[in-house]
């Protein structure tokens, strides 16, 4: 049976909201009445016997009611409409594995308005209806009108499967900024000539204050890996090579991030104190990220209601990476200290199209601080995903946006697909110890396989190892998201672990040239059972060794069910395991800094000089005289600054609507590459300093890199006045009088252009042709 | 409200909650922030109003005490090494609840931080001061020398001096003078990143510190430190002749004027090291085990290192020569003030004061005769001090005058090298 319970105060709305779902409710209040065989009308007086009962039978008591008369209607799916106390809505919570407790909410005003008797609501708060909030699953906000409370009741349907799975997801988002860099005043230029810099490292972990090191860093020392930074003289500087103290912060950076939090109505702190977060795989040349945090408590819209932004922090970048072995890992500097403005979320995203479209929304209004660097890399997605029963997942930086709801998709099917493994492990009464096997070798048995890479590596002296696994055969096999198996999860920790290339799993054997008698050796040499199966790992003897014991450490997390982890996203929409889930992060004041107050004249003349919002912006575009598509389009372009400029400096809107979404990627199209400040020039200069016929012979010369004025002189294109033109229109006219001719629009226009190719615009020519016929 | 550092609070401002621990306020942030780290582990400020509520969580409570869990274990195949300790940050650790950072100086402390020193010395360790290194005077160079004679006496290998960077060569120069026919080798090292951070060049400086303290055949006073920006070889500088030339940068001391004694190398992996090297230059510094250490470390403070500048004004150069014993002035180019001065220069040096003249330009070595104004000042009794360095001939007036009243005396003091302080040859490699 699957429950969904919905909870909230009188007038809030729960009711309307039931009533909009497809399946059965069973109402408290109507439980009661028809359980008290009383028709009773006043619902004070319902609360009344309900508490009595409550206080009789148990604080659940009205729930198990509930639940038996679901049971007795036999249908899939209930929906328990209003319940009061938070132990009605535990008793589902704890009996219930698929079930969702939905919080219908409403502003007190609204609650109100809609006639909310204040006392019955006490009563109510008074029963622990407001704690509900703390274990609600999803809040629908409902301060609206019906319609888009119904619109909000559709939407919960259609993505029942993932409340009901209690999906919860949150982003953070990572944006590099459009300035010089935060500690430096280097350009934020990547590049890929070579560098001309190349400084040698190497970086140790420092005691905490009991006198431990963070495992992972501590680890990360053993491997006494060397790291090496690319650096180049002209666009960085000592300090990204950590050889001299960070300048002042980038004033520009924390305008802009302030900005940002006006945005989503984040609160700013008074006084930031930069800190130092220590990381330990070399991508800082300190061997720390230096961040402060800004702004905490904003919201965004979501779907039922509001998306938390939980904070604001504005970081520097990391170096690099350009190449990584087990002796050294090569970073490159170009990329560290370009300012990043990090924005993470409340866990409020409860479908795979929510957390899409909070990144989106989130993305469009760091764009419309227009001081955002756009293009691949330049933003970051982390997303955080659970289920109910599973654990928190971080998939590390995602770059498309259309990927994430598969990402979110397939990490919904993964964790269920653990869980099952888990069940069904427990169910044929599999144990830790159970996987303590000890590890075989049998290379023999391989020495002349078909399998031509097994071969191969035997023939070079590896070894070919292997471990029985009990009482799992069919588990490994199993599918987790699509083409990756459990044996694939399996795989991963081998590969990240042992730098293994894989692992063979007897559920996906015979394969790759392997036989049937070869698996039967195999299951003989281990004295595997029918329903045993077993795991081989071809490799130097070391390495499969580690590798095994990887896998075994892995099979007996599966009794638990999803290990936290931390993993990488595939181009497919799949993800592979990284590492596991990192500790909290440890941090100390960078004193090299001073801190950073945040005052109110700041903060004034930050909310003053607010850019408007996309939204906005289009209202203003159609207002402009921009059609719907081009508002759209516009609004969503990396020119929109450039436009409101144009428009600024008297372009018209629709001319420049035209050359930026239009021309522009025409000539694009062409190879015809133009900077800005060309842009802007050939929009001032249309069909003043030059008529748009010309564009197609000017603008393959400004994309050699010449200056609109010179081209014009070099082609000798000019723009006439209307008199001018008026001139040669008579002079043509008159001449092909002479000659004896009618002169009509086509032919005099003809000639007209003909002649003045290139110095008028055939517009205005028309017109003059017009006057003059 | 009494809120106390450590104390865990609940602050609610403009419907914002902020829940974290007190810490305590540096000097750069005014009264009315409360500044708290959060959970998230960032510190933050927020200004107290009238309508702020402050909800005190829980009181903080006392440190737990500390005790570096390392054990020391002394080799009978080792060398010693003793460290002597004169301030700053050189083993720390970093507090994350508070965001503090504990520096301490216990054999313990030390190989918790820099595990890889157990397998290159055995250590004896020695605080001698806890001051910055800009704090320094030379009163506190006396002690160093007669601290480290009383080590050397006791019989250790070599000895390494943690060491500010700031004024490390005004020591080096010191000891270089007053550990007389010293047996064994005495290294400065510090770090131009303090130790607190994952890239300190503190461990790979003091490996090689102690490298060439113990594993050398020199004798005598050096500093030891980064030769690039790299973590890769370091240089061995004679103390006598190294300069800090960069504020920041870890290849900061330079031998200037001459090439200096050596390089040492040690690739160290995961807290072992797998490989040391030394390369030694300069054969003259090849005297471990010479006979005859003393510790002669008389001296006389009241010395002035004065520049030579356009618009130096002739009442304050007369009013400083007078006022001090000795004064080592920089002459511009080859030892030059202007001619206006050279009068004060006379009565200063009939008054009793010692005048030296060194090179502005560091490269090179002061001339007496090549232009009037240099014979002028001879005249005056100025005594040109050939190739020194102006931090060097400053603590080596300080020094000489300590040993004799006498100009004649203090003269031939300062014109005798005792520590390759003057070159008899100028190389044409010493300059780059």
């Amino acid at each position: 049976m699957r429950v969904i319970v919905i909870a909230g105060l009188p007038r809030s709305g729960k009711d309307s909201f039931a009533s909009f779902l497809p399946w059965k409710k069973i109402v408290y209040s109507e439980l009661i009445r028809a359980w008290a065989k009383q028709d009773i009308k006043d619902k004070r007086e319902l609360g009344k016997i309900a508490d009595k009962w409550r206080a009789e039978h148990g604080k659940d008591y009205l729930t198990r009611l509930a639940l038996a008369v679901a049971e007795e209607s036999g249908e899939e799916t209930i929906v328990l409409v209003g319940p009061r106390t938070v132990e009605e809505v535990e008793f589902v919570r704890k009996n219930v594995p698929e079930h969702t407790v939905v919080l219908v909410d409403a502003d007190e005003t609204v609650r109100r308005k809609r006639g909310a008797d204040p006392e019955r609501e006490k009563e109510d708060v008074g029963r622990g209806l407001l704690d509900i909030r703390e274990i609600a699953d999803v809040v629908v906000e409902n301060n609206g009108t019906l319609d888009e409370l119904r619109k909000k009741a559709e939407y919960f349907v259609e993505n029942i499967e993932y409340y009901l799975a209690g999906l919860k997801s949150g982003i953070e988002i990572h944006q590099q900024l459009d300035t010089h860099k935060l500690f430096c005043s280097c350009p934020s230029t990547l590049r890929d000539d070579e560098p001309d810099v190349v400084v040698e490292r190497y970086q140790r972990p420092v005691a905490s204050e009991m006198g431990t090191f963070d495992p992972a860093a501590l680890a990360e020392f053993k491997k006494g890996r060397k790291y090496i930074y690319q650096a180049y003289t002209d666009t960085t500087c000592l300090v990204e090579l950590d050889e001299e103290p960070p300048h002042a912060p980038n004033e520009e950076a924390i305008d802009i991030t302030l900005t940002f939090a006006e945005f989503v109505h984040a609160k700013p702190v008074d006084m930031a104190q930069v800190m130092r977060k220590m990381v330990i795989d070399g991508s800082n040349t300190s061997g720390f990220q230096r961040t402060m945090l800004l702004a905490t408590d904003g919201w965004i819209d979501g779907t039922l209601s509001k998306i938390r932004i939980q904070t604001i922090c504005l970081e520097e970048d990391s170096a690099r990476p350009i190449e990584r072995s087990d002796e050294f890992i090569i970073y490159r500097v170009d990329r560290l200290g370009i300012p990043l403005i990090e924005i993470a979320t409340g866990p409020d995203m409860h479908t795979p199209e929510e957390v899409r479209a909070a990144a989106e929304r989130i993305g469009i209004l760091l764009r419309a601080t227009g001081k955002v660097k756009r293009g691949l890399g330049t933003i970051r997605q982390d997303l955080n995903i659970s289920i109910r029963g599973g654990a928190r997942i971080e998939i590390k930086g995602a770059q498309d946006l259309d990927l994430i709801p598969e990402y979110v998709k397939n990490e919904v099917r993964r964790q269920k697909g653990l869980l099952e493994i888990r069940d069904e492990m427990r169910r044929r009464g599999l144990e830790e110890k159970d996987f303590e096997q000890e590890i075989a070798d049998v290379t023999d048995i391989f020495a002349s396989t078909g399998a031509k890479f097994v071969r191969k590596t035997i023939e070079r002296g590896d070894k070919a190892l292997a471990i029985r696994v009990p009482k799992m055969r069919g588990l490994i096999g199993k599918e987790l998201q699509t083409n990756r198996r459990f044996g694939t999860e399996l795989s991963d920790y081998a590969k990240v672990y042992a730098k293994v290339g894989g692992i063979l799993h007897s559920d996906e054997l015979p394969k790759y040239g392997i036989t049937e008698r070869e698996v039967e050796a195999v299951r003989e040499r281990l004295n595997c059972e029918e329903d045993d199966a077993f795991i081989i790992v071809v490799d130097s003897e070391e390495k499969a060794r580690k590798a095994l014991e990887m896998v075994k450490e892995r099979l007996k997390q599966a009794l638990h069910g999803v290990p936290e982890e931390t993993r990488g996203p595939n181009p497919d929409g799949t993800t592979r395991f990284m590492r596991p889930l990192p500790g909290a992060a440890r941090m100390y004041p960078e004193t090299d800094v001073p801190p950073v107050f945040i005052t109110e004249e700041r903060l004034k003349r930050i909310r003053e000089n607010l850019p408007p919002l996309p939204e906005e912006r289009y209202e203003e575009y159609r207002r402009m005289g921009l059609n719907e598509e081009q508002a759209k389009t516009l609004v969503r372009s990396r020119y929109v600054f450039l436009f409101d400029e144009l428009v600024a400096e008297g372009v018209g809107a629709k001319t420049a609507a035209n050359i930026l979404l239009t021309f522009l990627p025409y000539w694009k199209r062409q190879g015809w590459e133009l900077t800005e400040e060309q842009i802007k020039e050939l929009a001032l200069g249309y069909n003043k300093k030059y008529p748009k016929e010309a564009l197609d012979e000017i603008v393959p010369e400004l994309a050699k890199g010449k200056r609109l004025d010179d081209v014009l002189r070099e082609k000798g294109i000019t723009m006439l006045g209307e008199e001018e033109i008026r001139k040669v229109v008579q002079r043509i006219v008159e001449e092909l009088r002479a000659q004896g001719e009618e002169p009509r629009m086509n032919g005099v226009m003809g000639r007209v252009m003909a002649e003045l190719k290139g110095k008028a615009p055939g517009k205005v020519v028309a017109r003059i042709v017009r006057e003059l016929l | 409200m009494d809120v106390q550092p450590g104390d865990v609070v609940e602050v609610l401002k403009d419907g914002v909650t902020y829940r974290g621990t007190v810490l305590p306020r540096t000097e750069e942030i005014p009264d009315n922030i409360l500044v708290i780290k959060l959970k998230n582990g960032y510190n933050i400020g927020i200004r107290i109003t009238p309508e702020t509520e402050i909800r005190i969580i829980a009181k903080g409570e006392p440190p737990k005490k500390y005790k570096a869990p390392v054990k020391v274990v002394e080799r009978e195949d080792l060398p010693t090494a003793a460290i002597v300790a004169t301030g700053g940050t050189i083993a720390s650790r970093v507090d994350y609840k508070t965001g503090g950072v504990v520096a301490e100086f216990t054999a313990e402390d030390f190989l918790l931080s820099f595990p890889e020193i157990a397998d290159l010395a055995n250590l004896r360790l020695k605080q001698v001061s806890n001051i910055f290194s800009e704090d320094m005077m030379p009163e506190y160079w006396v002690r160093i020398a007669e601290g480290v004679g009383e080590i050397v006496k006791d019989g250790v290998d070599g000895v390494v001096i943690t060491h500010g960077t700031d004024t490390m060569h005004y020591t080096a120069a010191f000891l270089s003078f007053a550990l007389r026919n010293i047996p064994v080798p005495v290294v400065l090292v510090g770090a131009q990143r303090s130790s607190d951070r994952p890239s300190s060049d503190a461990a790979i400086n003091l490996m090689n510190a102690i490298n060439v303290s113990v594993y050398s055949d020199l004798a005598g006073t050096f500093i030891v430190m980064h030769e690039g920006m790299s973590d890769d070889w370091t240089t061995i500088h004679p103390g006598t002749r190294a300069r800090k030339m960069h504020t920041s940068r870890r290849d900061t001391f330079k031998t200037i004027g001459d090439i200096p004694v050596g390089r040492s190398f040690v690739l160290a992996k995961g807290g072992k090291i797998l490989e040391r090297k030394i390369e030694i230059w300069r054969d003259e510094f090849r005297k471990r085990g010479q006979k005859g250490f003393t510790v002669d470390a008389r001296i006389n403070p009241n010395v002035f290192l004065l520049k030579s500048f356009p618009g130096l004004r002739k009442d304050v150069f007369e009013k400083i020569l007078l006022a001090h014993d000795g004064v080592i002035i920089e002459g511009t180019g080859l030892g030059h003030v202007r001619q206006e001065l050279v009068p004060s220069i006379a009565e200063a040096t009939e008054s009793g004061v010692f005048v030296g003249i060194a090179p502005q330009p560091l490269f090179g070595r002061v001339h007496p005769h090549v232009y009037s104004t240099a014979v002028k000042m001879v005249r005056a009794g100025a005594v040109y001090l050939e190739d020194m360095l102006p931090e060097t001939a400053l603590v080596k007036l300080m020094w000489a005058l300590g040993h004799s009243k006498d100009r004649d005396k203090v003269k031939e003091i300062m014109l005798t090298n005792y520590a390759g302080e003057i070159t008899a040859r100028s190389r044409p490699d010493a300059f780059w």
